[in-house]
């Protein structure tokens, strides 16, 4: 009996359909892309999310010492990291002088951040960060090493066909002061330095400025002994939160110690949770849009067929045939839209992931998500399914001569 | 008051309907469109419900085929008795002993005149392809054995209506309610129709119920039953 009810839903429905390609088709591509659009809005903020989830920070230690507010540098850097030093939790120590700068190559320019590093350091650790080129020469070797970021925004700066090349020579123009007076040439500080390798931080900011040995640097700014700040990492078994940070704070000393966390603290984390939560919310919103649609489309269809319902019922024809009739139809619909929808994306993301968005930050592609791709078909699926039971049922319950006659 | 003019194939009572009321809400007011309507017929009589619009004709013939409820009596088909049947027993009732002939035919558009007349049967009884020979042979009966394969659009409003009339008998029912079948059709097709109608009922013995308003038709009936204002008024 079931068998029967099934063969002569599927029947009905094969017929319908047949005789509606026009619909079919139109109704196929609504679909096809509402669920193509579901997947896209989530997988390129997922790509977008992974791709700045990449740059979670792995730079530096644990704590730093800063100067107080109002002063801009360490004056007696080797009496902190002594104070500091006596610490036995403490594992390494670095001074780092930070300055801002402007680097001109092949005629172009950009503002960024110059980090002094001490040569042979192991609190940030550059060395083993290369990820092109080579680490300095010496101590004292007028040589920078590009965050890869930056390398990617100069690549979008300088000319179309120009590369940039390893040990090619870029003029950095230092920044001595914050309070810059454009008469005193003792705040601008030139110095043509040799571009070595590229590191990558996975940390934004990191990325985001050029590494120089912090002599060289001292020596351009003609500052010697200072640093804006000692990055110091703690022996491995020792984990510290933001409060503990002050307790390693040297008596008597003009510095305060923080966490690395409030360095960081508009950084990436953030940034992906930030992301996170927007591509959640878009792909809700996405989806409940598509579910109404979706309903909406059933909704449609089953008031299309309101006579062929009438006239089946008044033939004696069982409501459970239209019923499954119309769960056919409308799961059919689910199904076409999903499998076109999802050849739409796939052909996105294919086209994109050949040419991708090129952001300074990395290369921005839709990123495939199993568990959002299965939430989307099971709505899309439910959501047809409940639909069409809802109204086949409310269709059933209507009354035949009124239905039948188009009132 | 019911009187047959000749004494058809048996006594036995097929349709009987006691103390028959229907109302209709149109927002506040009730609208009486049968009042204590008694009647029966009996088995292979070709009974004609005949009264003016607005009578009462097609509301009493849709409560017979059980695809509208009385508001109050009962109605016996085949000595069953249907007013207590759900809406699922209400269509198995129908899809088994009733066949219904619309006036504007209701026939399913998107499917050719063959699937039109087998769908009750496959809906009964399951695809065989013996029920569909007996599609085939229903439509060689009303004379549409060369149109087994057109769509109701292709159909004139003649062949349409043989093609439901085709439609109707396919389950072989007890009872052929006919709601003013020829009030769609031109005259010469109106005839058709009719005659189609009288030779089902002499050569199947089947019982028909006919409502019209056309007293060119009561000829074809063995009783004629007179209504007007929801109230049967008497028999010939």
């Amino acid at each position: 009996m079931m068998l029967r009810n099934l063969k002569l839903s599927i029947f009905l429905a094969a017929k319908d359909m047949f005789n509606n390609l026009g619909s079919l088709v139109f109704v196929s591509a609504a679909l096809g892309f509402l669920f193509a659009n579901v997947l896209f809005s989530r997988f390129m903020l997922y790509g977008f999310e992974k791709s700045i989830g990449g740059l979670i920070p792995k730079v530096s230690g644990n704590l730093y010492a800063t100067p107080l507010r109002g002063q801009s540098y360490i004056y007696d850097t080797q009496r902190v990291m002594a104070a500091i030093g006596l610490n036995t939790t403490i594992g390494e120590m670095t001074p780092v002088l930070e300055m801002p700068c402007v680097l001109e190559y092949k005629g172009s320019r950009i503002v960024t951040m110059a980090w002094g590093l001490e040569f042979g350091e192991q609190v940030m650790d550059l060395k083993n960060s290369i990820v092109e080129g080579r680490y300095f020469s010496g101590p004292v070797s007028e040589e920078i090493i590009l965050g890869k970021i930056l390398k990617r925004r100069f690549k979008l700066k300088i000319p179309i066909n120009e590369d940039i090349a390893l040990e090619d020579t870029a003029k950095g123009i230092f920044i001595k002061e914050y309070n810059i007076d454009k008469f005193n040439k003792d705040v601008y500080k030139d110095k043509y330095v040799k571009i070595v390798g590229v590191a990558d931080f996975r940390d934004y900011i990191a990325n985001n400025s050029i590494f120089i040995p912090l002599q060289t640097l001292r020596n351009v700014a003609t500052l010697q002994d200072r640093s804006s700040s000692v990055f110091i990492r703690l022996k491995d078994d020792m984990k510290i939160d933001q409060e503990g940070a002050s307790m390693y704070k040297p008596y008597n000393l003009d510095v305060e110690l923080k966490h690395w966390k409030d360095r960081d603290d508009y950084g990436t984390d953030d940034l992906v949770y930030g992301f996170n939560l927007i591509s959640i919310i878009t792909f809700g919103v996405s989806i409940i849009c598509a579910a109404i649609l979706v309903a909406f489309i059933v909704f449609y269809n089953t008031q299309k067929k309101r006579r062929t319902t009438g006239i089946l019922r008044a033939i004696g024809i069982k409501g459970r045939i239209f019923l499954t009739f119309f769960i056919i139809e409308g799961i059919l619909f689910a199904v076409i839209g999903v499998v076109t929808g999802t050849g739409l994306y796939c052909l996105l993301q294919m086209y994109l992931k050949a040419h991708p968005i090129v952001m300074p930050f990395g290369d921005l592609y839709p990123m495939f998500e199993i568990n959002s791709y299965i939430y989307a078909t099971a709505l899309f699926l439910g959501v047809s399914f409940m639909a069409s039971v809802y109204y086949a049922v409310k269709s059933g319950k209507e009354n035949i001569i009124k239905v039948i006659r188009g009132d | 008051m019911v009187k047959t003019k000749f004494n058809s194939k048996n006594n036995r009572v097929i349709i009987s309907v006691k103390n028959l009321k229907k109302d209709y809400h149109l927002g506040s007011t009730v609208v009486r469109a049968l009042k204590d309507v008694n009647l029966e017929i009996k088995s292979g009589e070709f009974s004609i419900l005949f009264g003016p619009s607005g009578s009462g004709k097609t509301t009493l013939l849709n409560l017979l085929g059980l695809i509208d409820v009385p508001t109050c009596g009962t109605i016996a088909l085949d000595g069953h008795d249907t007013v207590l049947l759900n809406r699922v027993k209400r269509a198995e009732f129908r899809l088994n002993n009733i066949g219904f002939i619309f006036q504007k035919y209701y026939l399913l558009d998107e499917l050719t005149a063959l699937e039109n007349v087998f769908l009750p049967a496959v809906a009964k009884a399951g695809y065989s392809s013996s029920l569909l020979a007996k599609a085939e042979g229903m439509l060689e009966l009303v004379g549409m054995k060369e149109r087994t394969r057109h769509r109701p659009a292709h159909l004139s409003e003649g062949e349409k209506q043989r093609v439901a009339v085709a439609r109707s008998l396919i389950n072989n029912p007890a009872i052929l309610l006919c709601d003013e079948p020829t009030a769609s059709l031109d005259s010469d097709n109106g005839r058709i129709i009719l005659d189609l109608l009288a030779k089902i009922n002499k050569e199947r013995s089947a019982t028909v119920f006919l409502v019209t308003h056309d007293d060119r038709q009561l000829k074809y009936g063995d009783k004629v039953i007179h209504i007007a204002d929801g109230m049967v008024q008497k028999g010939e």
